[in-house]
């Protein structure tokens, strides 16, 4: 192991840090304004994390520092200061970041950028400029660039030598013997310093939080925290015999030593612990969608499914299928693809299997004929339709590609269509927005791109979208201006719709695949773009289903930068209907604060990472006042109420624990066990909360 | 003499497998079967229930149920044969055990005596234990011992018995059953003295095939009078003792304790000793003195000690000093000064050189045990008996000092009387139509007789007299199922007996009849859970109910108010009662599975197929009172008993 050299940082390069209002200023004319509360902690832990780095004010020097936030806190954007001070002050110095997949690369190259403007008006001294982040492959790193990689770029076995490797989602990088997890061993010895951005640190299997406390040089810390991690197992495992009292107690006691070891190593602020901030965020409210119970014929469905396959399971042991599948009891479409293929293979079942699985499966039949659309879909359109006929967008999360097919089939069946105003005729809006769309200032735009971008914006759903949003009484002639003083969806909206226009054709454009969109839309049609193929106000970014009839319904790329921007952007689709690949490390809040989660997955994580996709600063909520609104919809009377009891509960605990709630079976789940799980967490909040703050950032 | 410990309860346990449960059992006793031992201790155990007698409550009833459900699976198929008891004067017997009486409508109690004179003195129990799941194997268990069923016999006597456990082949062979020397006619010759020839035939046709244990010698008696002929082929009582002595040059020694000595002549006992090789002077009897507190039990007439000592037979004294251990000789090593429980163990050892070998049995030193022998050969025996002899190198009296005064022998003047019974042999069944009861009687006695049930049911008066004047013979109507029949009492003279009445109905009515101590309106739901817990089910409880619903029959209402009274699962409480349901026709398709893959007998064939007709009924009942709480309830035994019922039709057309 190398010894800590010194970074040769001084405290007065990053000065600017102390000035938060400054730079809040200077990001208004950047397009992605800044909100002061937040400026004011991200640069808090921006100054405390370059002042462990580079020992200043009589610190210790770190190797490294795990950045733990909350989901939503802007980590990315502390990490990015950081990168840009330590690339661009005195010295200069190289800096890489390690990014989970393109999508994430592709963000934190416009984070970086973004940052740009507002540092050459702040921060004159580090000089930052643009061309200095390195997006992809480069030959050799050189001082002052920040190289921007995916995390198989270091598994690939390039030596990675730089002052400071920025590792995003490292939590990501599963297992001790993957290339990942072997290459940041080996770059741990090429890089002056590491910075990781991960999850929650108790969510995170323990192997992997102590591979990364190792990275960072904090091995001291392993002892506590797998002390702390074997009491959170043995809160979920342990006996509930037990006196609650007791059991908190020893859980608090085992946290506070863990946080107290953790905290040199790490920084992380809880999003409920920041007051100031939470208006910035976006307030929660609940979002009850009431679900009809499952009818006893429903059940019997389900029941009879269930019976089948445990027996076909019984007969040969060869069944890898789950008997009690969770896409059962929130739709129709994967119980009836299994219902096929089982009716297929029941002559390979000895008797009296056989029997017995022809019978219910002839039972299942006439019962599919009895009930109709699957009561929760049923209840969540309507949810749906009733918030999007308020301007609002909406995001639906599924557990499966099959559910969000039904889900998304479903929606565009039942929503009702837009039509545009006749009145606005397309060339008028082409004309409009010829007017108001302005060239991109840095010439990276093509005719073509910005053609096809304007085709799109006078399609008829952008059309309808749009002329809905504008005053009544525009005309052909009024219409240009009309799109620069009305906001989009809401008079509070953040943008003008001219504004909201320009700064998605400035994303798209920016991103590679995006640009590749636009150019394949130029040359072979629209359809490609969401939103652009008929009415639909629904997109399913899920493996598209196998109907044609349905096809314009999904996104058939597996680029979804596209569909993101626009998602982030008054127009398009108005629902969204998503799995867990969106799950994490994306924005959907500047459009939308309402999320249904329709169909849970088991994992706790997984579903705060959800909700942190819309409780975000600058979020659609703040800018309009209005809460955000989560829903966790339950289908009563089957196991997708449990999850969703389960869940609720979990959630509630979880930055309590520091992130260390378990996943969980549904059907292993005891009641009262859960109960004494919440009488201990209840009885050890205080201390909880006061040893979870200890890790937030302070000044040195 | 026990190997398995020394506890009132040493012989009321099995060497079977847990997992093979009980096919069939022979019982013999001489005293009437007690049926509170039967019913408390003796029948949880090899019916291997689950729950305790001594429960109270719901836990009582459970019990009662789950014994009289296995009894009912087993019906006809546990015979206990005895000696015709007459009721004591007091009663006390009746009011005590009578509360179990039901349990003869099951069990086959059959009496010797149909063809004469005879006293079952045989203490022999065979058990037929089902393919076990470890192996497959069905096995034979064998216990012969000097154990009456009686609670006095296990709670107030030591015991002496020999157990062996063997595996089934899964054919019967000819050369097997051969090899079992007198055993299998033994069976034969107490089925026919019980007036049921064939009754049992099942436990012979057991013995041929299962391989005699290496070593071991049956010896037996039964009742008559045998000529040579008959002995040579059939060597009954001492005709066997041969056999069983110790090869070799010189007399045989034989060591005797047994608690009762019958009536002997010189001539007796030297025949008796002769058989083996062995000769009056080399008899060695274990007695006690007339302070010794078995005293009172033991008997020994005056005039065979006389004899004994004129052949010079030595008598062995077993000490006792009251607060003496050194000056009292105990039975057992496990023996304690305040155990007062007597021997009623009857073991002979011989001994030829080094050579030894035990004969554990159920024959006193007794003419009436061993046969009495006339001029002509002939062997006249009044008693069943069997015996076991092992090879055995130890015998626990080698230390005992003669008697210094042996007029200090506790004797008895006489001994006591049998009398002679006016009733010798009766049985009664009912098929639900009409009683028919069977006796034999002294030819030229009146005999009254009464159906009972608790209180008197009806007189029966038309006897038909069989050509010997003795056989008699009654049929009288009785349809009536609410009151079933449960004993005949016949007097004559006298004389009282009690008949236990064998219930013949078809078991579809015989299902209905309960024990009288069950709630009848709880009955129905008690069984149905007995039933579902025999096939894997939860543990039928008190409290079981509804579990794992809400107390509130919601589907899935689970909040923090739900209290303690709240379900317990997060699963959802109508698919787990799902579950449930369908895990039980699981296990009873596993074991159709078993028993066709294995082979097993046609007795588990047929329990499978009863007890799955069961089950698809209880499974409807169950979804009316699942139901109850909302219709998704009842889904469950709804699908379980439509499984079940296609599995069953399955099961049989195979």
């Amino acid at each position: 192991m190398l010894p800590i050299e010194s970074l040769g940082l001084s405290a007065n390069q990053w000065q600017f840090l102390s000035y938060p209002e400054k730079y809040v200023e200077a990001s208004k004319r950047s397009g992605r304004p800044l909100v002061l509360e937040t400026t004011e902690r991200q640069f808090l832990t921006a100054r405390d994390i370059l002042t462990r780095l580079n020992g200043s004010k009589g610190q210790e020097t770190r190797r490294g520092l795990l950045l733990a936030d909350d989901v939503g806190l802007g980590k990315t954007t502390v990490a990015a200061l950081v990168a840009w001070i330590v690339a661009s002050a005195g010295e200069k110095r190289g800096v890489r970041v390690l990014a989970p997949n393109d999508v994430m690369m592709r963000r934190w190259v416009e984070e970086l950028r973004s940052h740009v403007e507002p540092l050459q008006k702040c921060a004159t001294h580090l000089g930052v400029h643009a061309n200095r982040v390195k997006e992809g492959r480069v030959g050799r790193l050189k001082a002052g660039s920040i190289q921007v990689v995916k995390h198989s770029y270091a598994a690939k076995g390039d030596i990675l030598k730089c002052d400071l490797l920025i590792v995003d989602e490292a939590h990501r990088a599963k297992g001790d013997g993957t290339a990942f997890s072997n290459a940041l061993k080996r770059q741990k010895r090429h890089a002056r310093r590491v910075l990781i951005l991960t999850a929650t640190p108790f969510s995170i299997r323990l192997e992997e939080l102590q591979r990364m406390l190792t990275l960072v040089g904090g091995e001291a810390a392993h002892s506590p925290v797998r002390s702390f991690s074997r009491a959170l197992d043995d809160l979920y495992s342990g006996s509930t015999a037990r006196d609650p009292e007791v059991v908190a107690e020893r859980l608090a006691t085992k946290a506070k030593a863990a946080v107290e070891a953790l905290s040199s190593f790490v920084i992380r602020h809880g999003i409920d612990d920041l007051p100031r901030e939470q208006k910035s965020f976006g307030l929660r409210a609940e979002w009850n969608i009431d679900v009809q119970p499952a009818r006893p014929e429903e059940l019997e469905l389900l029941m009879r499914m269930d019976r089948a396959l445990r027996v076909a399971k019984h007969d040969t042991s060869e069944s890898s299928r789950a008997t009690n599948d969770p896409r059962f009891h929130v739709g129709w479409r994967h119980f009836d693809a299994v219902r096929h293929s089982m009716k297929n293979e029941t002559p390979r079942y000895s008797e009296p299997t056989r029997a017995v699985i022809e019978h219910q499966l002839k039972a299942i039949q006439g019962l599919r004929a009895e009930v109709g659309i699957q009561p929760k879909i049923a209840a969540v359109a309507t949810a749906v339709e009733s918030v999007i006929t308020q301007e609002e967008k909406v995001v639906l999360f599924c557990d499966h590609h099959a559910t969000a097919q039904e889900l998304t089939a479903h929606l565009d069946s039942v929503l009702p269509k837009m039509a545009p105003l006749q009145s606005l005729p397309p060339h008028a809006w082409k004309a409009a927005w010829d007017v108001v769309l302005e060239p991109s200032a840095d010439g990276s735009d093509t005719e073509a791109l910005r053609d096809t971008f304007v085709k799109w914006l006078c399609t008829a759903l952008v059309r309808a979208q749009t002329s809905s949003w504008l005053p009544t009484g525009t005309t052909l002639s009024s219409l240009a201006d009309a799109l620069t003083i009305t906001n989009g969806r809401h008079p509070r909206g953040p943008e003008s719709i001219a504004a909201a226009a320009q700064h998605l054709y400035h994303v798209l454009i920016q991103s590679r695949s995006s640009r590749a969109v636009l150019l394949w839309a130029s040359k072979y049609g629209l359809e490609i773009l969401p939103g652009a193929n008929g009415r639909s106000r629904v997109l399913g970014v899920c493996q598209p289903s196998e109907d044609e009839k349905e096809e314009s319904l999904f996104l058939h790329n597996q680029q979804p930068d596209t569909v993101i921007a626009i998602f982030n952007s008054p127009f398009g689709p108005d629902v969204l209907v998503v799995t867990d690949r969106l799950s994490e490390g994306i924005d959907l809040h500047r459009y939308c604060r309402h999320l249904i989660h329709y169909e849970l997955d088991p994992s706790t994580i997984r579903t705060v990472q959800r909700n942190g996709r819309l409780r975000r600063v600058n979020s659609w909520a703040a800018a309009t006042g209005q809460p955000i609104r989560y829903a966790y919809p339950a289908f009563c009377g089957t196991r997708d109420h449990r999850l969703v009891q389960i869940m609720k509960k979990r959630i509630d605990s979880f930055s309590l624990l520091l992130g260390g709630v378990q996943d969980f079976d549904v059907e292993e789940v005891e009641g009262s066990d859960e109960k004494w799980r919440n009488e201990v967490i209840k009885t050890a909040k205080a201390s909880l909360e006061t040893v979870g703050r200890q890790l937030r950032a302070s000044e040195q | 003499l026990s190997s398995t410990g020394f506890g009132w309860q040493s012989l009321l346990h099995t060497d079977a497998p847990l997992s093979s449960s009980l096919q069939a059992a022979l019982f013999t006793t001489y005293d009437c079967a007690d049926e509170r031992l039967l019913v408390e201790h003796l029948l949880p155990i090899f019916l291997r229930l689950s729950r305790e007698p001594d429960g109270e409550g719901a836990e009582r009833q459970y019990f009662l149920l789950e014994l009289d459900s296995r009894l009912k699976q087993l019906h006809g198929r546990l015979i206990i044969v005895s000696s015709t008891a007459r009721d004591e004067p007091q009663g006390t017997g009746e009011a005590e055990s009578g509360a179990y009486g039901w349990v003869w409508r099951s069990i086959r109690h059959l009496t010797v005596g149909s063809r004469g004179k005879a006293v079952q003195h045989a203490k022999l129990w065979l058990l037929h234990w089902g393919a076990a799941d470890t192996d497959g194997d069905e096995r034979l268990e064998i216990v012969v011992s000097s154990t009456n069923l009686t609670r006095a016999a296990f709670k107030g006597q030591m015991q002496a018995a020999w157990r062996t456990c063997l595996k089934l082949h899964p054919q019967p062979s000819q050369k097997r059953l051969a090899d079992w020397g007198v055993l299998p006619n033994f069976l034969r010759e107490l089925a026919a003295s019980a007036g049921d020839n064939e009754r049992l035939d099942q436990f012979v046709n057991l013995l041929a095939r299962a391989d005699r244990p290496q070593g071991v010698t049956f010896v037996a008696s039964v009742p008559g009078t045998h000529s040579r002929q008959v002995l040579r082929r059939t060597p009954w009582g001492t005709a066997r003792l041969h056999e069983i002595a110790p090869l070799g040059h010189g007399k045989a020694h034989v060591a005797i304790l047994t608690p009762f000595v019958g009536l002997w002549d010189p001539a007796g006992i030297r025949n008796w000793c002769a058989r083996f090789g062995g000769a009056p002077d080399r008899i060695a009897m274990v007695w006690i003195d007339k302070n010794h507190p078995w005293a009172g039990k033991w008997f020994l007439p005056d005039a065979t000690l006389k004899t004994l000592l004129e052949l010079d037979a030595t008598l062995l004294k077993l000490r006792y000093e009251p607060g003496d251990c050194d000056e009292t000789d105990f039975f057992h090593e496990e023996q304690h000064p305040a155990d007062d429980r007597w021997s009623h163990a009857k073991v002979y050892s011989f001994t030829r050189g080094t050579s030894r070998r035990l004969l554990v049995t159920s024959a006193n030193f007794s003419p009436a045990a061993w046969g009495r022998q006339n001029e002509q050969g002939e062997l006249t025996i009044e008693n069943f008996e069997l015996g076991a002899c092992i090879e055995q190198a130890t015998w626990p009296f080698n230390d005992l000092e003669s008697f210094d005064r042996p007029q200090n022998a506790a004797t008895v003047p006489e001994l006591p009387t049998r009398g002679s019974a006016l009733i010798m042999w009766a049985k009664a069944a009912w098929d639900g139509n009409k009683v028919e009861v069977n006796c034999r009687c002294h030819a030229d006695r009146v005999i009254d007789g009464t159906l009972k049930n608790g209180g008197e049911l009806a007189s029966i008066v038309n006897w038909t007299v069989g050509a010997d004047g003795c056989l008699r013979s009654a049929v009288v109507p009785w349809t009536d199922s609410k009151r079933p029949p449960l004993l005949v009492t016949l007097a004559c003279e006298n004389e009282t007996i009690s008949v236990p009445i064998f219930d013949e109905r078809p078991w579809r009515e015989r299902e209905d009849t309960l024990p009288p101590e069950v709630d009848e309106n709880a009955a129905q739901m008690m069984r149905d859970e007995l039933l579902f817990e025999q096939y894997g089910g939860h543990v039928a409880a008190d409290d079981n109910g509804a579990a794992p619903t809400d107390s509130d029959g919601k589907l899935d209402e689970v909040d923090e108010a739900s209290g303690p009274t709240g379900p317990d699962s997060y699963s959802v409480p109508a698919f787990a009662l799902a579950r449930r349901h369908l895990d039980v026709v699981d296990n009873w398709a596993d074991q159709a599975k078993r028993t066709v893959t294995q082979k097993t007998g046609e007795l588990e064939r047929q329990l499978l197929v009863h007890d799955g007709e069961l089950l698809i009924e209880a499974f409807r009942r169950q979804a009316k009172r699942d139901g109850q709480k909302g219709e998704a309830w009842a889904i469950g035994a709804k699908l379980a008993a439509e499984e079940l019922t296609l599995r069953l039709k399955h099961f049989q057309e195979r």
